[in-house]
């Protein structure tokens, strides 16, 4: 999003950072997940995360665009202090829970390449993302770590050499109710929502624009990014549910290991796929840990009234730095201590689908305030889509989350 | 008061619409029987993958020593305790035949056998398949 670029590479990395990265530890986890334990039947999952999350960029970029605010600082203009801290207070719980699971997948992949456990390595990795932070500008690390991201495109390239029966995954692509384990189905398709809809994108997103000194003449690179690049993205996690039903589902083999997830690449490239795995769980996670990271010290510092941006020294906005290099430690700390990475990962999925309409149903009010939009305001098609969509996550994730934890099937 | 009487209606009603006890039972010695079956597939496809020169000694190492310890951790449940004798002991049988050939791929890892790999997938699929169908017995799906 940064200014001082020509328009077309504006737009192009804009669209490589939304492929790139769109495949993170939750996504990759609850797509291969879905694939080994329903084959093809949750892929309209990865699609309503993909539409909603799509129409939730593209609002929050022209948000800011037209508005000159961030999303959280309108909010806190909008409904009050109170809402705002109510709103923070659940935002930062559910950002530190993905946060650990981020970092958790840097960690599982350093493992994986030198047999040295995840504990050992979850402080390193967060103590290298802090360094990341607080030298990168935020150039570097929405693009940066974006392009690198497109390593992940590895997943559909193989999901093509495997030759599904396209016929299937289609059918796949329409919602259909669950033959056997109901409590897991649901469980696992609002873990697939909410690994795609992650509402810190909508304050990353937004905050990223005013960074950019994003205006009116920003809306058309705002629609082409938000649509193509989260378009894209959500075909390369397709592309991990599709390899993963054609390679561990017909064997019955059920992923609750994220190194079980390393068996799916070998079986295309050879030795090749192993290290690509291992490249797309590393980046993808280190890319989001940053994001996220971020995306924490913009909830804070834009409610209260800080100074915040990360293209400032970070003795200029001493407070915002604060925050960042507070949680990655603490973030790092569970998986220090041992706490399995995948299930940090999908319980924090789930826990983010149940906490969607919190934060999206107020972003849609502010959507359609003229006073922050003036003309250019939702329509009643994004408006719907984007309400159905977050309430029906929230509401199936409520019910869903209890009767997994429960134990049941 | 009126809230407390309402949970336990609802608490009834689930109750009621859910599975019975001996149901439950076979499901749940059903959905350890799958977790075997599904341990067994990943010393089966990581023996073959790593016999092919496609994974990483290392990383074979670390699989096996996950398989083991996932097919001990099963077979230290205390809902074994409830399993008719026969469909208990087979169940263990497998679980131990299956930790043993996990193991096996470890030690062929660590020396770089590569040779056994072969023998080892093939006899984990061996497995895994008497495992599903001992699933299936217990718990038709």
């Amino acid at each position: 999003m940064s200014s001082g670029k020509p328009r077309w590479l504006e737009v192009a990395l804009g669209i490589l950072t939304g492929i790139g990265g769109f495949l993170e530890a939750g996504s990759l986890a609850t797509a291969v997940q879905a694939g080994a334990s329903y084959r093809f039947q949750l892929g309209w999952a990865l699609v309503l995360g993909a539409v909603c999350l799509a129409a939730l960029a593209e609002m929050a970029g022209r948000f800011a665009a037209i508005s000159q605010h961030t999303v959280l600082d309108a909010i806190r203009d909008r409904f009050g202090f109170r809402f705002y801290a109510l709103l923070a207070g659940i935002s930062l719980f559910v950002i530190y829970l993905v946060l650990a699971s981020e970092l958790g997948g840097v960690a599982l992949a350093l493992q994986l390449a030198t047999g040295a456990s995840f504990r050992w390595w979850a402080l390193l990795v967060a103590v290298v993302s802090w360094l990341a932070l607080w030298k990168g500008s935020f150039s570097f690390i929405e693009n940066g770590v974006g392009v690198l991201g497109l390593v992940t495109a590895a997943f559909l390239v193989a999901a093509l050499v495997l030759h599904p029966p396209w016929g299937d995954v289609a059918r796949g692509l329409l919602p259909s109710l669950p033959t056997e384990q109901p409590a897991h189905y649901w469980f696992t398709a609002v873990s697939i929502i909410g690994a795609s809809i992650s509402p810190y994108l909508v304050v990353f997103y937004s905050s990223g624009a005013i960074e950019g000194g994003w205006d009116v003449s920003h809306l058309g690179i705002n629609r082409l990014t938000a649509g193509v690049g989260m378009s894209f993205g959500a075909t390369v996690a397709l592309g991990a549910l599709i390899v993963a039903a054609m390679i561990f589902h017909p064997l019955d083999l059920q992923v609750d290991r994220y190194e079980q997830i390393a068996l799916l690449l070998p079986e295309v490239f050879g030795r090749t796929g192993f290290w690509l795995f291992v490249a797309s769980l590393a980046i993808a996670c280190f890319g989001a840990g940053l994001e996220l990271a971020l995306s924490a010290a913009y909830t804070v510092g834009q409610g209260l009234g800080w100074r915040w941006s990360k293209d400032q020294a970070p003795a200029a906005d001493a407070r915002f730095s604060t925050v960042y290099t507070l949680l990655l430690p603490l973030a790092a700390l569970p998986i220090a201590l041992g706490l399995d990475p995948l299930k940090v990962t999908l319980f924090s999925m789930a826990l983010t689908a149940a906490s969607l309409p919190l934060i999206v149903l107020p972003f849609l009010v502010l959507m359609n305030d003229r006073m922050y939009v003036r003309e250019y305001g939702n329509g009643w098609a994004g408006n719907l889509t984007v309400a159905v969509i977050t309430l029906l996550a929230g509401v199936v994730a409520v019910v869903a989350i209890p009767l997994q934890l429960l134990g049941g099937s | 008061m009126s809230a407390r009487w309402l949970w336990a209606g609802v608490a009834a009603g689930l109750a009621a619409c859910g599975p019975s006890p001996p149901q439950q039972l076979g499901e749940q010695l059903g959905e350890q029987l799958e977790r075997i079956a599904s341990a067994t597939r990943t010393t089966e496809l990581t023996a073959r993958q790593w016999g092919d020169g496609s994974l990483p000694d290392g990383y074979a190492i670390q699989m096996s020593r996950i398989a083991g310890q996932s097919l001990r951790r099963i077979a230290r449940r205390p809902i074994w305790q409830h399993a008719p004798a026969d469909i208990r002991d087979t169940a263990l049988d497998h679980a131990a035949a299956s930790a043993a050939l996990a193991d096996r791929l470890g030690q062929a890892a660590r020396s770089g056998d590569r040779a056994a790999a072969t023998g080892l997938a093939s006899r984990s699929a061996r497995l895994a398949a008497a495992t599903r169908r001992l699933r299936e017995r217990v718990s038709p799906r």
